[in-house]
Formats: C-alpha cells, structure tokens, sequence
C-alpha cells in the first residue's frame, strides 16, 4: 500500500493510465489465445477422423480421399481445414443432403451428425456393404452400423468401432486402431 | 642365512615346500587376475549388449504405441506399457505427445538394498535415457523415454565374484594337494647340479668355519645326486 500511494505520487497520473491502456489489448488477446470448449471439441475430432481416416485403406485406391459431410454437426467445422495427418492421402470434405444420390459414388468417408433416428436407419441400409468409412457423432449409432462412433467430451475424443460393420464394408482397418476402439469409447 | 642361525636350520622350509608355495601362490595370482579381467571385459560387453536389448525394447514398444499416440489414448497407451514392463527389465519408461505432454509413464517400484544397486550399476553400465520417437507417416508424434535397470548386470557380477572365490578356495585345496602328489622330485633333481656345486664349494672353503656342526644336508645331496643316474 505504501509502495503504490509513493508511485501514485511520485509518476504523473497521465502517464499510469496511458501504460494500462497499452496493456489491455495484450491482456485481451491473452484472454482470447485459449479456445473455448466448441473449438477445442472440434479440434480433437479433426484430429481423431484425420486420424482414422489414415489408417484406414479402401480397396480401391484413390489420389484424394473425399469426405462427405452430412446432417447438422456440432463438431465438424475444422475438417475443412488441412490436417497434419492427412499428408498421405489429401482429404477433400463436402457437404451433402442425407437423401443425396451422391452419397455412393463421391463419397469414400461419410461424417453423419445429429439426424432422426428413422433417418439414420435408412441411410445406414442404403450404405450397408459399400466401401464408405462412416464415423458418426452420436455413440449410439454404432450398434446401427456405423463403421466409427465418436465419444466427445471436453478432455478427449475417444471412437467405438462396430467390427461387424467394418468387416462387411471391406474397408481395411489398421489392427491398433481397432484394439483401440474395442475400449469403451470416451475415457474420463 | 645358514651360516647365521644355524638352529633354524631343521625348521627351514625345504626346496619343494618353497616350490610348493610359490607355485600356488603364482596360480592364484594368474588365475584371479585373469577371472577379473574377464568378469569386467564380459560385463562390458554385456552393458553394451543390454544397450542394445534396451533399444530394441524401445523400437518394438514404439510401434504398438503409435496408433495410441495418435489418438491420444492415454489409457491405451498404460496399458502397452504396462504390458511390456511386467516381462522387460524397464526402470522407468513415459510417452510424451509431440508438444512434450507426458500421456502416460511407468516407474517400476523398488527401495531395497539390491534395487538401488541395480540402479547404480544400471546408471554406471546403462545408457542414461534411450530417447525413441514415435513417428506416423514420416512425422514424430511423440517420443518414448526409457531407462534400464541393471539386473542382469548385477546378477551376471555377483555370479560372477563368488564363481571366482568358489573356485580360489577350490584352487588352494586341490592345487595343493595336486602338487603335492605332481611335482616331488623332478625339480629338486633338476636343481641338483647347481646345488652340488654349491655345497662342494661350501664344504671346500666354509666349512673350517663352522666346524663340528652337525650339518647333515651332505648326506641327502649325496643320495639325491645318484637318482638321475638310477633312473637313465
């Protein structure tokens, strides 16, 4: 206290302010440099689809992996961006409606958001046994036949798999990757 | 000596005792030089071979972690460490992601007596810390920390040190008695001739001096001087 009332005498007034003034906008910027929970979930599952998507080989080759985005999503707006992981093989997303013709000759991975559960089911019998890697963003569609479900919470994106569905699409999984998704999705 | 403690002379040690001991002691000598020189250049060479066993332990280990690395499963990742820990001689071993966050790491427990000299000999023998990184499509994804722990090191030196008493307790029961059933009379007969001579000089030009003591030793060169006639 009497450190700050000789400073306050001592310094002019103006001179004080002018440096706090010059400090706020490094402080706001402090502030804004640690993302919020949205983004870091959405950075987390770029990570986690990036990465399941290399690991992953369809049983025709192609330059560019092509990534179809579809139904409303909370987490998916970073799959846009280039990912470290995708130095392999470029991953190219998209949008599309859920009742697309698209959907089985552009698509090689299918990102599904929050959709109706009649809807789902449709679009998991129209997608049964093609070539298409399907990751969803709710957990319970793997029992559906998604061929990944992701379980998201603010430390960490964790995946099931459905090996059943995997199996049938003819999609080769790395080994590792579905040991790890025989855990039981998000951990604490 | 003779000459100035004539009484001594019925104790003094004879020619083959002399023998006896010098060539006991010369093979103790050579033998526990050589046995320690061996225990250290094969502790050497097995530290250089634990070396490597440690990163070996630590390329094998890094491939299943990749995929747990990747997805950042910090469980996933105890778990493979655990595994390899329970059969590996790992003291402590940790997972760092690429931005150097530990994910997850392993210490083997250990606070008694033997434990801290495994981990002396381990940090003396062992290479600090083997760093490998954890790579995925050409880049690092993270590193994995492993130092060694010296059991084998520790195990191979106590064997080793109580083989080589072992076997210098055998050396000086067996040795002697070896020796003793061995070499009797070949070198005495060999030395024969120079002590002959010896004592023929002796009785010659000393004798004078130490006149009426009952020396006795002309008696037994006489008989042994005849052996090696006896024998060719």
């Amino acid at each position: 206290m009497y450190l700050t009332r000789i400073l306050f005498m001592r310094t002019p007034r103006h001179l004080l302010c002018s440096v706090l003034l010059a400090l706020l906008p490094a402080l706001a910027r402090a502030e804004a440099s640690t993302p919020d929970s949205a983004t870091l979930r959405a950075n987390q599952v770029a990570h986690v689809v990036h990465g399941i998507l290399s690991y992953a080989r369809w049983p025709q080759q192609h330059d560019t992996l092509r990534l179809c985005v579809i139904a409303p999503t909370e987490y998916a707006d970073l799959l846009w961006q280039n990912h470290e992981l995708e130095s392999r093989q470029p991953v190219q997303a998209k949008r599309l409606l859920v009742d697309s013709p698209l959907l089985e000759t552009d698509c090689e991975a299918v990102y599904l958001g929050v959709i109706e559960d009649s809807q789902r089911i449709a679009l998991f019998n129209r997608l049964v046994g093609k070539p298409i890697l399907t990751i969803s963003e709710s957990s319970k569609a793997c029992s559906e036949g998604s061929l990944f479900c992701l379980g998201i919470s603010d430390k960490h994106v964790g995946f099931k798999v459905n090996l059943d569905a995997v199996a049938r699409s003819g999609i080769r999984i790395h080994p590792n990757v579905l040991q790890l998704g025989r855990r039981a999705g998000p951990q604490p | 000596m003779n000459r100035r403690k004539p009484q001594a002379a019925q104790q003094r040690p004879s020619l083959r005792r002399l023998l006896d001991h010098a060539h006991l002691r010369v093979a103790l000598l050579a033998m526990g030089l050589t046995s320690l020189s061996l225990t250290l250049v094969s502790l050497l060479a097995l530290s250089t071979y634990a070396g490597h066993n440690l990163q070996l332990i630590a390329r094998s280990l890094a491939y299943p972690l990749e995929a747990a690395v990747v997805f950042n499963e910090r469980v996933a990742v105890h778990d493979a460490l655990e595994q390899i820990c329970k059969t590996e001689e790992i003291a402590q071993v940790a997972v760092f992601d690429k931005d150097g966050e530990l994910l997850a790491s392993l210490d083997t427990p250990g606070n008694t007596v033997l434990n801290s000299a495994e981990q002396s000999i381990a940090r003396l023998l062992l290479p600090d810390v083997v760093i490998q990184p954890i790579t995925y499509q050409g880049q690092q994804i993270g590193a994995l920390h492993l130092s060694g722990q010296g059991t084998t090191l520790l195990r191979f030196l106590i064997g080793g040190l109580l083989g080589l008493l072992a076997s210098l307790g055998l050396k000086c029961a067996g040795c002697h008695l070896w020796l003793q059933a061995h070499t009797t009379g070949d070198y005495p007969a060999a030395a024969q001739p120079v002590t002959g001579g010896a004592q023929h000089f002796r009785r010659a030009h000393v004798q004078p001096a130490c006149a009426g003591h009952p020396y006795r030793r002309p008696q037994r060169t006489g008989r042994r001087l005849q052996r090696p006639a006896r024998s060719t």
